[in-house]
């Protein structure tokens, strides 16, 4: 195991949290979630846990406040202390006023009906007196932002300002520690750094302690002291968070995501790992970089060189939308006039922010909304005289949570619903060769909703596959899935030139995979264009509280029209030896 | 999807209905229950109906509210002067209608002497569809136009214990996802080319599929929600204190004054004529009052 604790942790007070030696098996499995994890934070330490889907790092944090063992059952063995309390000899109340946990999807938290109800809860429970209560919510949710909701309904928010009356509604308590598991994940890349900033301040000026889950590891590593990454249920790295992508292998093995300024440092002999664009330049002017890149391009036409994309100019348009007006509400539109063409073979990211119109544009494109004004036309159909299930077949929809997609018994008998009711034929080979193109071919005979999150989204994807719609619709697909299970579901439209239409806040995957690029802010489409294109707008990215990836930043910086780090560090290369020779 | 979630999440306005303290809601309900109970007479109860159902005039109710409520009123009623009028087994009964003769083969000795709509059981249904109807209406209203954190702290104030107010609450909370979640499973059924509608095993089937995600998500989601009350101190103190103060307006004390005067006059009224009708007690002073009671309740 990779370890190196001291340089950090100096400075800092008393332990927050000490876990020695701790084993835990969930009621009913015979295999042990957690496998010795022995772990120590400082007061005021800001750790960010990682590691693959399944690997156990939810449960720890559940471990933090009692919840487990004393709520769950099961078998618990070792040690954990918080701030000097044993958690098995303390009740779960005591815990709970030390230890604040955040989780994944705010709609399993949230049972109030307005936000300062909501955020109230805590401090009411401790008693706190009205006027200390009002004061606390209303700092509260400045903290996350929020300050102009706080009479909102909590239905009318998007995920993520439902997440940010979370957070709110645990620094509201003011917790010793804060413990969130991937908070951040259904939040548009602004969003993510405000909270990320203001968990920050949380962090550096008052002293909480913070434990925080996240694949997104490329965009929280600059705020962490420490990264810690599981795998099987064990701490398998701990290192300061400066010197953590010194070993960028055990990332890569994996899966897990690395900043791309280290990435692009290390593959071109770098030895250094900047979090940001901006530290990554004195690097490069170092190097020299800068200065044989224009040389280089004195001589080179990069846009000829550049892989343009796809061409889909003369396909037939399977989607046709004109001035379309639609929402939830007639007095209050989601989508506010939007028109558009999606021709066959399209890979189209929908991004933008939260409550943007991403979900609602989706929801019209499966009949599953109707126009209010305008229309839609998908395969040449109006949708307004249509219910979705007629497209039965023809329109693949994959939700945010495919849970709600699982209903067999198996996942192979999820791959093989939809060819059943269809009446298609090879429905066993349909079956197979969507269950392996999401590598889950070796679990065709569990039961879906025991499997990881990742490996539910991979069969929901794969029971959707199965029918080979024309058009897929992915809600938010990349939303709390690490990398490799990402790549690989992408992968698969990207090989099979399915049309697709999925809505992201992940800039890096729509530039991957995209062809297309849709910017959507206040229900309309405000950019359109392929992904190097609209990229290039800042003007355009900032309204949509979306931000340049580091590596576009570097290589604007470096007078490159690179829009990936295999793009980047080929050009690179490319001048190096040209310079050479 | 949308529309269901819509019909059952309250809507906030600022009407006399929802102005209204949610315990003066709680008690209203109660003495209505109270009142729907002892009544008898069909066009009283009718009148009660009425004033129930006038409630959601003055709330404002939307369209898509009261649609829903149409159809479960419609059914409710329906349904249950139909069961009556052919299961009344109380005598007199007056034949109105044969729908099966005793005579019919196999039918007729299957039925146990032939089925028939009764007179009785037609008024009688009426009465016990109109009772249920102003129960369920005044619950639905009271549901529609309160906030749920208003009626957790309404039950509170009412001294049900707070871990009690808090699950009834929350439970109905989470009823409007559990439809989103239902229609989402549906719909994702039948993009997958499945008919939910289908006859016999479609329904059936439906019911199974719609079960298993449904179930998992409320288990998973009850977890995490369990986590997170838990670490935000819920029970950590025997007391606790609150934001919003309720506040019993001179409106919500005269209503409630004359809901629960009504109530207990009419249980007196009601149970004074059982005794005089049951040969228990009889009181010539009481005339008046047995003559309100046979003409009126």
């Amino acid at each position: 195991m990779y370890s190196e604790g001291g340089t950090v942790r100096q400075n800092k007070g008393d332990t927050a949290v000490e876990i020695k030696d701790l084993w835990y098996t969930y009621p009913g499995r015979t295999e042990p979630t957690l496998r010795g994890v022995n772990l120590k934070i400082e007061e005021g330490e800001f750790v960010l846990l990682t590691g693959p889907t399944g690997c156990g790092k939810s449960t720890l944090l559940k471990t933090l406040n009692g919840i487990i063992p004393h709520e769950s059952g099961g078998i618990f063995s070792g040690s954990i202390k918080i701030s000097g309390i044993d958690t098995g000899n303390s009740n779960q109340m005591e815990l709970s006023r030390k230890v604040g946990l955040v989780f994944q999807n705010p709609d399993d938290q949230i049972f109030s009906t307005t936000v300062e109800d909501e955020v109230a809860f805590g401090p009411e429970n401790l008693c706190f007196e009205r006027e200390e209560i009002d004061k606390k919510v209303g700092e509260a949710l400045q903290m996350v932002g929020m300050s102009g909701h706080r009479l909102s309904s909590t239905n009318a928010l998007s995920g993520g300002q439902k997440q940010r009356i979370c957070i709110a509604s645990m620094l509201a308590m003011m917790p010793e520690i804060l413990a969130m598991d991937e908070p951040v994940s259904q939040m548009d890349p602004a969003g993510t750094q405000e909270i990320l900033n203001t968990v920050r301040d949380l962090n550096r000026k008052l002293k909480i302690t913070i434990l925080l889950v996240e694949h997104r590891l490329h965009e929280l590593a600059p705020f962490a002291d420490r990264v810690v990454i599981m795998d099987s249920g064990k701490i398998i790295f701990d290192q300061p968070a400066s010197k953590a992508f010194e070993h960028l292998d055990v990332f890569h093995r994996l899966g897990l995501r690395v900043p791309e300024p280290v990435e692009i440092c290390h593959t071109l002999g770098i030895k250094a790992s900047p979090f940001s664009a901006e530290e990554t330049f004195p690097l490069l002017n170092n190097g020299d970089f800068k200065e044989k890149t224009r040389r280089y391009l004195t001589r080179h036409d990069p846009e000829k060189r550049i892989n343009m994309g796809c061409s889909v100019e003369n396909t037939e348009p399977l989607v046709s939308i004109r001035d379309l007006w639609s929402g939830y509400d007639k007095n209050k539109m989601v989508l506010k006039g939007i028109n558009l063409e999606i021709r066959r073979g399209e890979r189209v990211a929908v991004m933008g922010t939260n409550g943007s119109g991403k979900s609602t544009l989706l929801l019209n494109l499966a009949a599953m909304l109707k126009p209010y004004k305008g229309s839609v036309k998908v395969f040449e159909e109006d949708t307004k005289s249509k219910n979705p299930y007629s497209f039965a077949g023809r329109i693949g929809f994959v939700f945010q949570n495919p849970d709600l997609m699982l209903f067999c018994d198996s996942a192979e008998e999820e791959a093989r619903f939809g060819p059943v009711q269809l009446k298609f034929e090879n429905i066993e080979e349909r079956a197979r060769i969507s269950l392996e193109a999401m590598s889950i071919l070796n679990l065709k005979q569990d039961l879906p909703q025991s499997l990881s999150r990742g490996q539910r989204l991979r069969t929901a994807v794969a029971s959707v596959i199965s029918i080979d719609p024309e058009l897929i619709l992915l809600d938010e697909p990349t939303t709390g899935q690490d990398r490799v299970n990402i790549e690989q579901m992408m992968d698969y439209f990207k090989n099979k030139g399915s049309t697709l239409v999925f809505c992201t806040h992940d800039i890096e995957i729509a530039m991957l995979y995209a062809t297309r690029i849709l910017v959507m802010n206040e229900g309309q489409i405000i950019a359109d264009g392929r992904g190097r294109d609209v990229i290039k707008n800042i003007d355009i990215l900032r309204k949509a509280s979306l931000t340049q990836p580091p590596v576009v930043e570097i290589a604007n910086y470096l007078g490159i029209d690179a829009f990936s780090i295999t793009e980047l560090v080929e050009t690179l290369t490319h001048r190096s030896s040209e310079v050479v020779i | 999807m949308i529309g269901a979630r819509s019909i059952a999440e309250p809507t906030i306005k600022d009407t006399i209905i929802h102005r209204m303290d949610p315990r003066a809601k709680i008690l209203i309900l109660i003495s209505t229950a109270f009142v729907a109970v002892t009544l008898d007479n069909p066009k009283t109860m009718f009148l009660l109906f009425l004033i129930v159902l006038s409630g959601f005039a003055f709330a404002r109710m939307p369209a898509i509210k009261l649609k829903t409520l149409a159809i479960l009123l419609i059914l409710l009623i329906w349904g249950t002067i139909y069961s009556q009028a052919l299961f009344y087994s109380q005598l007199p009964r007056t034949v109105i209608f044969t729908i099966i003769s005793p005579d019919f083969p196999i039918l007729g000795w299957l039925t146990n002497g032939g089925l028939f709509v009764y007179a009785e059981g037609l008024k009688h249904g009426a009465v016990q569809g109109l009772r249920s109807a102003s129960i369920l209406s005044l619950g639905l209203l009271m549901c529609w136009t309160t906030d749920s954190r208003d009626m957790l702290n309404g039950l509170v104030g009412l001294r049900v214990p707070y871990s009690v107010a808090f699950m009834v609450v929350t439970a109905v909370r989470f009823l409007p996802i559990i439809i989103t979640e239902v229609a989402t499973v549906v719909t994702v059924q039948r993009l997958r080319g499945f008919n939910p509608k289908r006859f016999g095993s479609g329904i059936i089937k439906t019911s199974l599929n719609i079960l298993t995600p449904t179930l998992s998500n409320c288990v998973r989601r009850t977890g995490t929600l369990a986590v997170s009350i838990q670490s935000r101190a819920f029970r950590a103190n025997t007391e606790r204190t609150y934001l919003k103060k309720l506040k019993f307006s001179d409106f919500d004390k005269a209503v409630v004054t004359v809901c629960i005067f009504t109530a207990v006059s009419i249980v007196i009224i009601k149970l004074l004529y059982n005794l005089y009708t049951g040969g228990i007690y009889y009181t010539s002073g009481l005339r008046p009052v047995y003559a309100i009671a046979r003409g009126y309740l």
